[in-house]
C-alpha cells in the first residue's frame, strides 16, 4: 500500500547534535578540573579525545540503527521496523490512530525535517526525523484509511517561503485558541512557581550546612577566615541564587515560549517552545482526571494552574525522546491562569464536568494524626543533629517542625470531597499548595477504604481513589475522615446495576 | 464499620496448613540470618546481649508467624464477585476493603509456586490500567472459579482503559 521508507538521513545529525549537547557540559567540567592541577591543556586534550570517541561510536550505532529502521503501511496497519541487533517490529492499527504530533529541535529546524509521534490510546510510534514530504505522504495515506485522524493542514508543511503564511493560518486550522502565555506570564510563572523557591531553600540549607559543618570539620584552621568573610559568603550565596533563578527562568522561557492551547470538538492541542518546538494533542474523551493546583504564592496573587491526566500503555521508543510531561501521563494544560478565569476556561474545554467545590469534612481530632509521626521524626532528627553535629541545627529543625504543624492544621482545614452523580471532587492540602482533583466516576480504577484498630477506635478511616495516569495510576488519599464519610464514598462508588449493601 | 456486610466468600480452612508451612520456610531464613548475627557477635567480640536479643526476637517473630498469623490471615481475607464489581477485604492489622469495577479489569492471572502447588493453593491477581490486586491463599478450585467468574463478566463489558 505504501512502500517501505527510511527515516531522513538528517536523523544522524539530529542524534549527533543531541549527543553533543549532552556530552559537552560534563566533559567541559571534567577538563576544567584540570585547571586546579595546572594541567588544563593535557586534561582538555584527553577529554576532547574521549568526546570524539564517544561521538564516533554513537554515530556508528546511529548509522546501523538508521539502516535497519524502516516504516510502511500495509493492510491498514502502520508498521515500524527497527533495532540495533535484535530487529523489533511495532505496528499500530490505522483506525486506532488519534493524532499525528510533531516536534522540532534546533537541529530538526536547521535541516527542515520534523520528529513525528503517531498516537493511539495505547502504543505510540516515534519517527525521529522525516522530511516534510515524507510527513505529507504519511498523513495523506493515513487520511485515506482513517478520515478521523487529526493532522496538520498541508499548507503548513510546504516550503520556507510559505512558512510564515502557514504559521499565521495555523491557529485557525487547529481550532479555537483558548489560552496563550505571554512572555510576561512566563516570567510571572518563574516567580510564582514554588519549586523555584523550594530549590532556593534547599540550596540555602545545603549552603549553610556545607559552610557550617563540612568546612568546619574538614578545615578547622579556616574557621577564623570564614568568620571574617561572612559578608563575602552571603554575597556569594545571593549571587549564586540569582544565577540559579536566572538560569531557571531562561530555561522556562525557552520551554514555554508561546505556550498555546487550541480547542476543537474532540481534541485539545498544546503548542510551545522557542528553540525546540513541541505540539501535543490530547483527545478529550481520553482524559482521566483534572487537577487544579494552587500554591500559597499563586493564591496570594490570584493565580492557579490546571493539569490533566491521560493514560498511555507505553512510553515512546526512546526515553529521551518522549514528551517530558506526558511521559508520566500528566499534562499541564494551563500553567498559569487567573483564578477567576479558570472556571470559564474549564467549562469551555470540559462541558461534561461539574467542577463542584469540595465540602471540607475532616474532623478536628484528625489534626494530631496528620502530624504525629513526622513530628516525632523531626524532633529526633533535630536533637540528634544538634547534639552530635551542629549546635544550631535546632533552628532548622524548628522550621520543619513548625511547617509540619502548619501542614497538619491545613490538612484538617482544607481536605474534603464532594460527590455528584457521576463526578468526584477531592481537595487535598499539600505542604505548600492545595490540590483539587475532579474525576468522573467511570474513570476511577478502584477505591480502597483503610482502617487500623486505632482509627477504628476513633471512628476514623482513610479513603484512596486510583485513576489511570501514564502507564501507572495516580492515587488520591483522603486521610483521617469520619468513618461515615468513608462509607458514603464507598457506597457512591459501587458500580450501578449491582445489589447494594448500604452501610 | 469496615467489617459490616463483609464480602461473602471466605477462605478454605485447609489453606492454614499451607500458610504454616510457608511460615516455616520463611522461619528457616530468619534462623539463618540470626545464626549469622550470632556468629558476628562471637567473631567481633560484641556484647553477648546482641546475640541473646537476636535469638529471642527471631524466636518471637517465628512463633507469631507460625502459630498466630496463619489463623488471623485465614480469618481476615474475604472476597465477593458482584455482577459489576469485585470486592476484597483483607489485612490482619491494617484492614483494607476495596472495590474494583469489572469494567476496569484488564487481566486476571493465577500465580503459584512449588510449595503452594503441592498444597493446591493459588493467588489470583487482578490487573487494571495501573493497579494490581491480589486475592491470596485460595484453593486451586476456588482460584479457578474466581478467575472464570471475573473473565465471564469482563466479556460483557467494554472499556478503553
Amino acid at each position: 500500500m505504501y512502500n517501505k521508507q527510511r527515516l531522513n538521513k538528517g536523523t544522524l545529525f539530529t542524534k549527533c547534535f543531541k549527543r553533543m549537547t549532552t556530552l559537552v557540559v560534563p566533559l567541559s567540567i571534567y577538563s576544567f578540573i584540570g585547571l586546579t592541577d595546572g594541567e588544563f591543556l593535557e586534561m582538555f586534550l584527553i577529554m576532547l579525545a574521549v568526546f570524539c570517541v564517544v561521538l564516533l561510536l554513537g554515530t556508528l550505532i546511529d548509522l546501523i540503527k538508521y539502516l535497519r529502521t524502516s516504516y510502511y503501511i500495509e493492510n491498514n496497519r502502520f508498521i515500524l521496523k527497527s533495532g540495533l541487533f535484535i530487529k523489533k517490529e511495532k505496528d499500530i492499527q490505522v483506525s486506532r490512530i488519534q493524532s499525528i504530533d510533531t516536534s522540532e529541535t534546533l537541529a530538526h529546524r536547521f535541516l527542515n525535517i520534523t520528529k513525528v509521534t503517531i498516537q493511539t490510546p495505547g502504543k505510540n510510534i516515534l519517527l525521529d526525523a522525516i522530511s516534510i514530504e515524507q510527513l505529507e505522504e504519511i498523513t495523506k495515506q493515513l487520511n485515506l484509511l482513517n478520515t478521523t485522524i487529526e493532522v496538520k493542514n498541508e499548507d503548513e508543511l510546504t516550503t520556507d517561503a510559505l512558512a510564515e503564511q502557514a504559521r499565521l493560518s495555523k491557529k485557525k486550522d487547529e481550532g479555537n485558541l483558548i489560552y496563550q502565555l505571554s512572555l510576561i506570564d512566563i516570567i510571572k510563572l518563574t516567580v510564582l512557581n514554588i519549586s523555584v523557591i523550594r530549590s532556593f531553600i534547599a540550596f540555602l540549607l545545603a549552603g549553610s550546612f556545607i559552610s557550617n559543618i563540612l568546612i568546619d570539620f574538614a578545615f578547622e584552621q579556616t574557621n577564623n577566615l570564614l568568620n571574617t568573610s561572612v559578608l563575602l559568603l552571603i554575597l556569594v550565596i545571593l549571587s549564586t541564587l540569582a544565577a540559579i533563578y536566572l538560569l531557571g527562568a531562561i530555561f522556562v522561557i525557552f520551554k514555554q515560549y508561546q505556550f498555546s492551547v487550541f480547542l476543537t470538538d474532540k481534541q485539545l492541542k498544546i503548542k510551545r517552545g522557542l528553540l525546540e518546538t513541541n505540539s501535543q494533542t490530547i483527545v478529550l474523551e481520553n482524559i482521566q482526571s483534572l487537577e487544579e493546583q494552587q500554591n500559597w504564592l499563586m493564591k496570594w496573587f490570584g493565580y492557579t494552574t490546571l493539569s490533566l491526566s491521560i493514560a498511555t500503555d507505553e512510553n515512546e521508543d526512546e526515553d529521551d525522546d518522549k514528551n517530558e510531561e506526558s511521559g508520566n501521563g500528566k499534562v499541564i494544560l494551563f500553567p498559569l491562569v487567573k483564578t477567576d478565569q479558570l472556571a470559564s476556561l474549564m467549562t469551555a474545554c470540559f462541558p461534561n464536568y461539574l467542577f463542584e467545590p469540595a465540602d471540607l469534612i475532616t474532623p478536628k481530632r484528625s489534626i494530631r494524626r496528620f502530624i504525629q509521626f513526622r513530628l516525632l521524626f523531626w524532633v529526633i532528627a533535630t536533637l540528634t543533629m544538634s547534639i552530635l553535629f551542629w549546635s544550631y541545627a535546632w533552628m532548622i529543625g524548628l522550621i520543619f517542625i513548625l511547617l509540619n504543624l502548619l501542614f497538619g492544621y491545613r490538612s484538617q482545614r482544607l481536605n474534603g470531597y464532594k460527590l455528584s452523580d457521576n463526578e468526584l471532587t477531592i481537595q487535598v492540602a499539600q505542604r505548600f499548595s492545595v490540590k483539587k482533583i475532579y474525576i468522573p466516576r467511570g474513570r476511577i480504577l478502584n477505591l480502597q477504604i483503610k482502617q487500623n484498630p486505632f482509627l477504628k477506635k476513633a471512628g476514623l478511616a482513610k479513603a484512596v481513589f486510583f485513576s489511570a495516569q501514564g502507564q501507572l495510576s495516580q492515587d488520591t488519599e483522603l486521610k483521617f475522615i469520619e468513618e461515615s464519610n468513608a462509607f458514603e464514598l464507598f457506597n457512591w462508588f459501587k458500580p450501578e446495576g449491582s445489589e447494594r449493601n448500604e452501610y | 464499620m469496615i467489617e459490616e456486610h463483609p464480602p461473602l466468600n471466605k477462605l478454605d480452612e485447609a489453606v492454614i496448613q499451607y500458610d504454616k508451612i510457608d511460615s516455616l520456610v520463611i522461619g528457616i531464613f530468619y534462623m539463618i540470618g540470626c545464626a549469622g548475627l550470632v556468629f558476628l557477635v562471637y567473631w567481633f567480640d560484641w556484647p553477648i546481649i546482641f546475640a541473646i536479643l537476636s535469638v529471642l526476637i527471631t524466636l518471637l517473630v517465628f512463633c507469631v508467624d507460625y502459630f498466630v498469623l496463619p489463623y488471623l490471615r485465614y480469618k481476615s481475607i474475604r472476597y465477593e464477585v458482584h455482577p459489576t464489581y469485585l470486592e476484597i477485604l483483607k489485612g490482619v492489622f491494617f484492614r483494607k476493603r476495596e472495590i474494583i469495577p469489572i469494567e476496569r479489569v484488564q487481566q486476571v492471572s493465577i500465580e503459584d509456586g512449588p510449595l503452594s502447588r503441592r498444597h493446591h493453593v493459588q493467588i489470583v491477581e487482578i490487573q487494571t490500567a495501573g493497579t494490581g490486586h491480589q486475592v491470596p491463599l485460595l484453593l486451586e478450585e476456588d482460584a479457578q472459579a474466581l478467575k472464570a467468574q471475573i473473565m465471564d463478566l469482563i466479556k460483557e463489558v467494554q472499556s478503553d482503559v
